[in-house]
Order: C-alpha cells, then structure tokens, then sequence
C-alpha cells in the first residue's frame, strides 16, 4: 500500500469516523481504523460494532493495500500535521505503516486488516431517502424521550416506521413517562413499510453526521440500518426485540384543550420548577379554568410560586399535576408560537403538539398521582 | 429570643376525616356523617361531622348507637390514605410558612411562628390568612389557638370548635383557662383527675393555685408539671420532624463467605426486601439502587443502577439488584453483600404515571401489601418468604 493524499482532507475524514472507534473493548482491532488504498481512492472505516462509520476520500494511489491502524496514535498524528501532502506506505511484512512529510518520518505499528469486521454496505437500490434536515429534525424531537435505563433496553432505541401507503417516516421514542412521535415525509418513494428500532447512541452520532442540504439515503437489512450521508457512509446495529405497542396508548378523545404561548409556557415552568424540589422530582400544578391557566408549585424550604397565564381553553377544567421536566423536555421540542395543550383527566396521558409546523409532531406525557 | 416570649400556633383540623369525605363527596356535605366501621353497623365511630354531633353522635361511639340517635346518618369507611395524603399536603403548606413545624397528629400540628409575628396582634392577622389560605385551598376548616408555647397553643385551639380562632396568654389565664375542669387540661388523663377531684381540685384553677410539695408528695415529679401546666407553663419546644433519611440501606456478613449463586440471590432477595419495606414504612419512594459486595479478600465493589420511575415496590428493586449482581458477581467467594436505595423522595410528591407498565407489578404490589399489613400488626419477624427458609437468609443483617 503507497498514497499520497493532503492532511487536511484526511483530517477532515477521520474526525467523524474515530467517533465509531469502540472506547472500551476487549478486542484490539475495534479501537483502529481501517485504512483501505484501492484504485478508487482512500476508504478509512472504524466500528464498535454497534456502529460503524466508512468515508471515502480522493488520493493518489501508486499501490494498493490495507492496514488497521490504531485510532488512538493515527488520528491525532494526522490531526498534529501542517497542511501539506502525506506520503503513506505499509510494510506489509509486520504491518508497519510510515507517513512521510516532507523530511520528517514517522512510524506506526498496525494489526493485519484481515482481522477488521466486515462493514455492512448499502448496495442496490436504497430502503428510502429523506432529506438530511428532516432527519435531524426529526431525530432532535425524539431522541431524548428515550429510556436510560437498561432494564427494558428496547425502550432505550427510537422507533422508525415507515408506511408505504402515505409515504411517511414516523419516529417514536418512549421511556415509559412519556412519549414523542414525529412524522415526516420520504423523499423517495417507498415500495413496502418497513419498521426498525435504532439505538440512541446511534441517533446521536447519527444527528451530527447528518447534511443540512442533501437527502440522506438509507438501506434496512434484518440486523442494520446503513444511511449514505454525503461521502460517508453509517451503519447502526438495530435494536433487538419488540417495541411496545405505543398506538395503544394514543388517547382517541381529550376532556380538556386548551390554547397557550409556547414561548411563555415553558418559561412559567422553567419558573415553577426551580421552586420545586421534592427529591428528585419538581412537581408543578395546572389549573386550567376558562380562559386562564394557573402554574402552581411549592417546596416547604424554600418557597412557592403562582403563575397565570392567558389560554383558550375548552372542555372541562383541570387541575393536574407533573414532573416539571417531563413537560419542560417536551415543549423544547415544539416548535412553532402556539402550542396545543390536551388531557384526557388529571391521572390519564396530556399531549403537547404546536399549532403549526413543518413537521406533524406530538408529545405524549403521564401526570404525577398525587394524594 | 427567650423561650417565654415565643409566638406558637396550635392548629386543629375540625372533624378532620369527615371533612375529608365532604370534600370528596360534595353530595354529602352538611349532612349527619360518621366515618368509621361498616354499614352493617359494627365497629366504633372514629370521627362525627358537626351535623352528626348535632345529633349527640360522637368519636369513640359504638356505630350501631350513632344509628341509633340518629337514622339518616351516612357511615363510610375509614380511607385512612386519602386522609394521610392531604395531611402531608397540610403539613407541607405549613413548612412553606415556617420551618419550624411539628405534626402532632394526622390532624393537629404546632407552628412556631415567633419569626413571622411580631406582636399578638400580628399573630392573629397571620392565623386569619392561615385559616383563610387552608378553606381556600383545602376547603378545610380550622381551629387556632395561638399562645407563648405548646402547652396554651393546644388549650387554646380547643376552645372554639369548629372554625376558631383563639388566644392565651399568661394574662388570659384567670378568666379564660382556671375555670374549666382539671380534666380539660391538656396532659391529666382520666385517673389523674379523679384523684385531683377527690383531693378539691375540681378546677385548673384549684390546681394552679395548689402547693407544689403536696402535690408532688401524691404524685411524685408528675405533681410539680401538673401545677406548672395548670399555670400554662410549658419548656417543650416546637419539634420539627426528624430529618427524611438520603438512604436506606442494609447489609449482611456471611459467617463462612458464599459461593453458592441460589444462596446469594436468596440473600439479596431478602436484603430488598428489608430495604423496600423500610423505604415503605418511611412512606418514601426510590429511584436508585446499590448493590455491595465484598469479597473474601476484603475487596469491594459497589454497583448502582437507576431506574426511570421512582418505586417502592420490592419486586422492581430486587430486579434490578438482581440484573446488578448478576452482571458484576464472577462467581468469586462473597464475604458481605448489602443493599442500598437512594435517590429518595417522599411518597406524598406524586407517583409518576407509567405507560406500559410490568405486568408483574400488580401482583407485586399486592403482595407488598399483604406482607407489610401482617409485619405491621404481628412484628417484622412474623411472615417470610419461602425463600429465605431454603437459603437460610432470614433475619440477618444490620441496618445502615
């Protein structure tokens, strides 16, 4: 293997792709990248096996060849580079990897690139396409409704579905407390539907790869997901096991409905939950009459407060009582100046969704039981 | 300031569990209620709403004689939760007032409110607002007695039933407290005052005024405070209730170290299940769990892990101790394991709603339920579970 590429464009790859280097692992290959010299050009890849990252990237090949070089030494060597051309050649008869600029020379030992774990690649026709910043979007209004606790690790992924009859994409992430779906538009058209659970370690790496401008396409195979973003290709392990059925959750009928400034809203409760502190939760009180909403919370050392504020309610009064950050989480990923409150009673799900929006998006959250 | 010149309320939920019940069911209110017993007329009356005493009905009465005195009279049973519930919320409203707050019983608290009034005069503006507030927010009525300590607090809440609003002080005394019979005088029980009665102390007032030698000759030390409390002198302070615990924990060592994994599970089925009932008794929920294990060469790990939902239900906490040991244990001899939940909140701030719940939880609770009404009625060493017989876990173990 002989290349000669520019610092920069190699820096430039490898930042993304070291983020699919396994940090704690057993196995020595998983924390290398994988450095493939091919007429093509230059591919580096890197996984953990739960995600992996490939990117390709031009060079001036004299002579082909592959290595698994540590990331660790690589990368920040590359990264400590001026910007000019590197020559980079292995010996391939102990796997020793010389980069050369100029007249300086540095030496790397790497392992055989037999021992990397192959990469699943999307090949064919993809599974569906969707606009990079749908994507994000989408992924930013869900992710963090997902579960941490491993007890029920499926509840740990964000749920993709994918309805051939409308051509739509909908993600759901649920902890058990609450509930976030959003539904957005394919770009291409979708022969069949298609449901598939992502890790939220994936998503997140998956929300910083994302192109603001280009469509991203996908490939779903039985065990990974693989998303073709710009030149980089990156593919998530899909979560095992069988998401809960959420439609069963979904209230067919709310009692209360009530209109309010999103901006203003998360404000007043934002306020009332500093006040509020009782262990590791910060309850709030709603008390919706007509036309007005009261914000309530105390904490007996420290204080209590009172908001009102102005909202166009119909249906019954409430008053009813949550976590403050479930609701705070929630109405952050609302977007839009209006913000549609809805309950089915004070013990049974509300659900927060904006007015308007680009995207159809619904927060589903569980009150306190109190008393 | 000095403990003389304190400003102390006394507050008094009036006919606090009939209350509770008009409150919940609007259609009763005003009318005669017992709560207490069954329809079918057994057991005792434990509180009388003011229509009922009307009647002549009141606490401690067999319920077949309320009926009796008065036909119409609605009896309900004691829901002794919901009751609990709004107390602490009472009791939380109260800390929002002053720190300085002692729950006397599910309907009575002390408030030390030196801080906040100034003047006797300040003091009954703020137990208007308080009486005020309570009907506001609670629809509860109350009775207020305030007085320079405990003792005079206490007399004086329970001079204007329902809805009042009194004062005691020393000077108040003569007129308002020495009249009344020693038998009112909060601390002389029964006995006591038939003997003060047969000695010519018919009132508080004869036992204010009594020589202190010749009553502590009859009655020892307690004669000197009844002659102190008839004089309205009281040193007790308001108590405010003992520090909530950061943890509750528990651990056990083995006498010889265990390598057995069906005896450690046992162990720590029963270490749970002494923490979980603990954390129920403090009326509290947790959110994380520690397991501990040392091993025979003294090192030692802890391993915790967080739930999504805080719980008191033993069945989840032991599940997830178990996924913890389960993960971290290789199978080296185990000299001590213990159990730790943190992450405490007090039950009366909510239970978080779950969707999809562990269809296991139902029976869970109800189980946790069964075990936590026998301990409590026959001792925490009259039910077990099976388990700990064929691993020999029971009742080991020390608190934390």
């Amino acid at each position: 293997m002989l290349f000669s590429v520019d610092q920069v464009a190699l820096s430039q790859v490898l930042q993304p792709v070291s983020r699919a280097v396994a940090a704690r692992t057993t196995l020595p290959v998983l924390e290398g990248v994988l450095v493939t010299a091919s007429q093509h050009g230059v591919t580096i890849a890197a996984t953990d096996l739960e995600i992996g990252i490939e990117c390709h990237l031009p060079a001036i090949i004299e002579k082909e060849g592959s290595v698994i070089l540590p990331a660790r030494y690589f990368v920040e060597l590359v990264k400590r580079l001026p910007a000019a051309n590197l020559s980079i050649s292995l010996h391939e008869a102990n796997n020793t990897v010389e980069i050369v600029w100029g007249k300086s020379q540095y030496i790397i030992h790497g392992l055989p690139a037999e021992q990397f774990p192959s990469l699943v690649k999307g090949i064919g026709p993809e599974t569906f396409s969707v606009a990079g910043e749908n994507l994000r979007e989408m992924i930013r209004r869900t992710i963090f409704a997902v579960s941490h606790d491993d007890a029920r690790p499926i509840l740990n992924g964000v749920l993709f579905e994918l309805k051939g009859e409308n051509q739509l994409l909908n993600m759901v992430s649920t902890d058990g407390i609450r509930l976030a779906c959003c539904v957005g538009e394919v770009a291409t058209r979708l022969d069949q539907s298609h449901s598939f659970i992502l890790s939220a370690r994936a998503m997140a790496e998956l929300v910083r790869l994302c192109p603001a401008d280009d469509d991203v396409k996908v490939w779903v195979n039985e065990n990974h997901a693989i998303f073709q973003l710009g030149g980089l290709q990156f593919m998530a392990r899909l979560l095992e096991g069988r998401f809960p059925d959420y439609k069963q959750v979904l209230p067919q009928e709310f009692s209360t409905s009530a209109r309010l400034d999103t901006e203003s809203f998360l404000a007043s409760c934002e306020r009332a939950a500093l006040l509020s502190r009782k262990g590791n939760i910060n309850p709030i009180n709603l008390h919706f009459t007509d036309e007005l909403l009261a914000i309530s919370a105390e904490t007996p050392e420290v204080g209590r407060v009172h908001e009102e504020m102005a909202a166009v309610k119909t249906g019954d009064d409430l008053s009813i009582t949550f976590n403050a950050r479930y609701l705070v989480e929630g109405l952050r990923a609302l977007e839009g100046e209006e913000t549609i409150f809805e309950a089915t009673g004070p013990y049974g799900p509300s659900c927060l969704r904006p007015v308007q929006g680009s995207q159809s998006y619904f927060y589903l959250v569980l009150p306190l039981r109190t008393g | 300031m000095s403990n003389d010149a304190r400003i102390i309320f006394h507050i008094d939920m009036n006919a606090f569990f009939a209350a509770v019940e008009e409150l919940d069911h609007p259609e009763y209110r005003g009318q005669p209620i017992i709560v207490g017993g069954d329809p079918d007329g057994r057991g005792v009356v434990s509180t009388a709403s003011y229509a009922a005493r009307q009647w002549g009905i009141h606490s401690g009465m067999p319920v077949a004689r309320a009926r009796a005195l008065c036909p119409q009279v609605i009896i309900l049973p004691v829901n002794m939760e919901r009751y609990r519930a709004v107390s602490s919320q009472l009791m939380a409203y109260f800390r929002t007032l002053t720190p300085l707050v002692e729950p006397f019983s599910i309907d009575e608290a002390y408030l030390d409110m030196t801080g906040l009034a100034q003047s006797w005069e300040h003091a009954i503006a703020w137990a208007k607002t308080i009486k005020r507030d309570i009907k506001a927010r609670f629809g509860l009525t109350t009775s207020v007695g305030i007085g320079p300590n405990k003792l005079l607090a206490k007399m004086a809440s329970g001079m204007e039933k329902p809805d009042g609003l009194v004062v005691l002080r020393y000077q108040d005394l003569p007129a308002k407290l020495w009249p009344l019979p020693v038998d009112e005088l909060f601390g002389i029980g029964l006995a006591t005052a038939v003997t003060l009665r047969k000695i010519g102390l018919a009132t508080i007032g004869d036992l204010a005024q009594a020589p202190v030698d010749f009553l502590t000759r009859r009655f020892g030390s307690y004669g000197a405070k009844l002659v102190a409390w008839a004089n309205g002198r009281d040193t007790d302070l308001v108590l405010s209730e003992r520090e909530r615990p950061e943890s509750i924990g528990r651990e056990t060592t083995f006498r010889t170290d265990l390598h057995d994994p069906d005896a450690l599970f046992g162990h720590l089925l029963w270490l749970s299940d002494a923490v979980c009932t603990r954390l129920r008794q403090e009326r509290m929920l947790c959110r994380t769990v520690t397991v501990k294990l040392r091993f025979a060469d003294f090192r030692t790990i802890t391993r915790a892990h967080t739930l999504i939902n805080a719980t008191d239900v033993t069945g989840q906490i032991h599940r997830a101790a178990k996924r913890l040991l389960q993960e971290h244990w290789q199978g080296s001899p185990v000299r001590l394991l213990g159990v730790t939940l943190s992450g405490l909140q007090e039950k009366s701030a909510g239970r978080q709603m779950a969707f999809f719940p562990d269809p296991q939880d139902k029976q869970d609770i109800r189980l946790d339920k069964a075990l936590d009404n026998v301990r409590e009625r026959c001792g925490s060493d009259a039910i077990w579970r099976a388990r700990y017989l064929l691993t020999g876990s029971r009742g080991k173990g020390e608190d934390k």
